[in-house]
């Protein structure tokens, strides 16, 4: 078998680890839930939710993804079956493959959106609509959600067909070549262009004097001042959970693929701590720095609260290209807003087909080319049908199940199968394994016990407070019913072709866990 | 809800910056401190 691909350097690997991490949500999704989930006292569930599950899960996601490399798997089909050996190891792993497939296929689209406003920003297409309900009704058309200043969908899929031709020349390139190389690149220019656009925020301070109540100090104010009574809600602990799992990336089977090209003796608890600081300075830091504050400095609270409650799209794109027409430079200022995102995003969404191709290649010995190009061709076909049916609730569907509940599920199965089948015994010294930090004790039982706990609790939750209601598609329209189904039924199909293709694969390869350890790391 | 950040918005927001600005500048200094090729 041929020798599998490597980072080149750790540098590289942690900043290709942060970028997966780091996307749209460290900009627009934690400023809302903050503002909405108790301001500044959120943080006291976000950070325990940090300790208890994401910094552990991050630690088993590294782990047993360098574990998978050792027998040339990088999704967790293979992972799993390398951890647990029974045969249905490998068809609980499909979910962790479906997961970051379907996230690919939709989040594709959202990052097309951010490229096409940037060059909407720097060529002041959009300067001119300067209200609110303007610049919603600019961007829904550029979506073909309704007829507005775009008549047709053309510029959706010129920008659709830019941002997926440099997510495939980055993936054709491989790890170190295509995703290591410019990770190296990105990172640091998304970190200095972050720095700027908060230190430019800062700047503004009070646009009119006239109206000091509008400032960016109040828009700090509203995400920081603590509602302490929130505390007593058990929603706000789940959202902190929430937002931990998107913002980190953990369960999507993308932080596994990516720690699969270590070798077995590389460090993973150093490296995984420091993707997730680097995350969460960009989320904390500099996401809660920019688009509230510049929103409040500008609409005022009362209208900060109402678009924040219509959502980050509208946050990101509606009100800022407002305000971007405002002030001087605007359209240099939000062409840098907007590439930061994407930026955010294509270092994200390049994670996201790892899984998949590291599948193809090694359970179907096809080459990365080729295993690359079929992807790109799956996608082509799929993401039409998010681009023509998004105005129906498509999207919102695959992003509910996909990249909301089934996150959870994959999670909990990781840990389980790490912690409780693996052994946390074994678990311990793996993780430990050419450290370089000494990984404290009781997170041992942390990952044992409190991390799967935490996690069920908040699948029961979830369960219950979400995924019934929207199974039995409560308050939906009936126009769009049959596009949710649609949804389903093609992230049904995705799911069973697959399981076939696991169950194929592993006919066409017949692992010896046994034979290959006692080899060591294979060549 | 008051419109300008009070003593506790302030608290939480430095605690909240202070925090991972230690975390990030720790585990960077501990990353370069060792060994930066991935062997």
């Amino acid at each position: 078998m041929k020798e599998r691909e490597r980072w080149n350097s750790r540098f590289g690997l942690i900043l290709a680890m942060a970028g997966n991490a780091i996307g749209l949500g460290n900009f627009l999704r934690f400023p809302v839930q903050a503002t909405e989930n108790g301001g500044g006292a959120f943080m006291i569930p976000y950070f325990t939710a940090f300790l208890l599950m994401a910094i552990p899960l991050m630690w088993v996601e590294w782990t047993i993804g360098r574990h998978g490399g050792k027998f040339h798997h990088g999704s967790l089909p293979g992972i799993f079956d390398a951890l647990w050996n029974n045969p249905i190891a490998k068809y609980l792993g499909a979910l962790g493959l479906f997961v970051s497939t379907i996230i690919f296929i939709y989040y594709t689209y959202i990052e097309s959106w951010t490229l096409g406003f940037a060059f909407f920003s720097i060529t002041k297409e959009y300067f001119g609509i300067n209200t609110f309900s303007g610049m919603k009704s600019f961007l829904d058309s550029y979506q073909g959600s309704s007829q507005g200043y775009f008549s047709n969908l053309s510029y959706a899929y010129i920008f659709l067909i830019i941002t997926i031709s440099a997510n495939f020349y980055l993936l054709y390139k491989g790890i170190s070549e295509g995703i290591e190389k410019f990770a190296k690149v990105a990172l640091p220019l998304l970190f200095v262009m972050g720095i700027a656009l908060m230190i430019y925020v800062f700047y503004i301070g009070t646009p009119n004097p006239a109206t000091p109540e509008k400032s960016v100090w109040n828009g700090l104010a509203f995400i920081w001042n603590p509602d302490f009574e929130k505390m007593w809600d058990s929603k706000v602990w789940l959202a902190a959970a929430g937002q931990l799992f998107f913002t980190l990336s953990v369960g999507m089977g993308t932080l596994q693929a990516y720690a699969s090209y270590l070798k077995e003796n590389d460090d993973v608890a150093l490296s995984g701590l420091t993707t997730a600081s680097l995350n969460e300075f960009v989320e904390v830091v500099i996401g809660g720095s920019i688009a509230i504050p510049i929103a409040v400095a500008f609409f005022g609270l009362t209208a900060t609260i109402s678009i924040a409650h219509g959502g980050a799209f509208n946050l990101g794109f509606v009100s800022l290209s407002v305000i971007f027409q405002e002030i001087p430079y605007g359209n240099f200022i939000g062409f840098l807003w907007f590439i930061l995102l994407f930026f955010a995003g294509i270092t994200s969404s390049v994670a996201m087909a790892q899984p998949l191709i590291s599948f193809l290649k090694e359970q179907f010995q096809i080459s990365h080319k080729r295993a690359v190009s079929y992807i790109g061709l799956g996608l082509f076909i799929c993401i039409n049908f998010v681009v023509l049916f998004l105005k129906h609730g498509f999207l919102d569907e695959m992003d509910y199940w996909a990249g909301t509940f089934a996150l959870v599920v994959v999670a909990l199965l990781e840990v389980v199968i790490f912690a409780w089948i693996y052994g946390m015994e074994k678990g311990w010294k793996d993780i430990n394994r050419g450290a370089d930090i000494k990984v404290p004790k009781i997170f041992y039982y942390v990952i044992k016990y409190i991390t799967p706990l935490y996690l069920l609790f908040i699948l029961i939750f979830w369960t219950f407070d979400d995924a019934i209601p929207t199974l039995l598609m409560e308050g939906k329209s009936a126009a769009d019913i049959p596009y949710l189904w649609g949804a389903r039924l093609l992230m049904f199909g995705i799911f069973l072709i697959l399981t076939w293709m696991i169950y194929k694969g592993w006919q066409r390869n017949q692992f010896d866990y046994k034979v290959y350890e006692k080899k060591g790391d294979m060549k | 809800m008051e419109n300008s950040m009070n003593a506790s918005g302030f608290l939480f927001m430095a605690s909240a910056w202070t925090i991972v600005t230690v975390m990030l500048v720790y585990s960077v200094y501990k990353v370069f401190k060792g060994k930066n090729k991935v062997e």
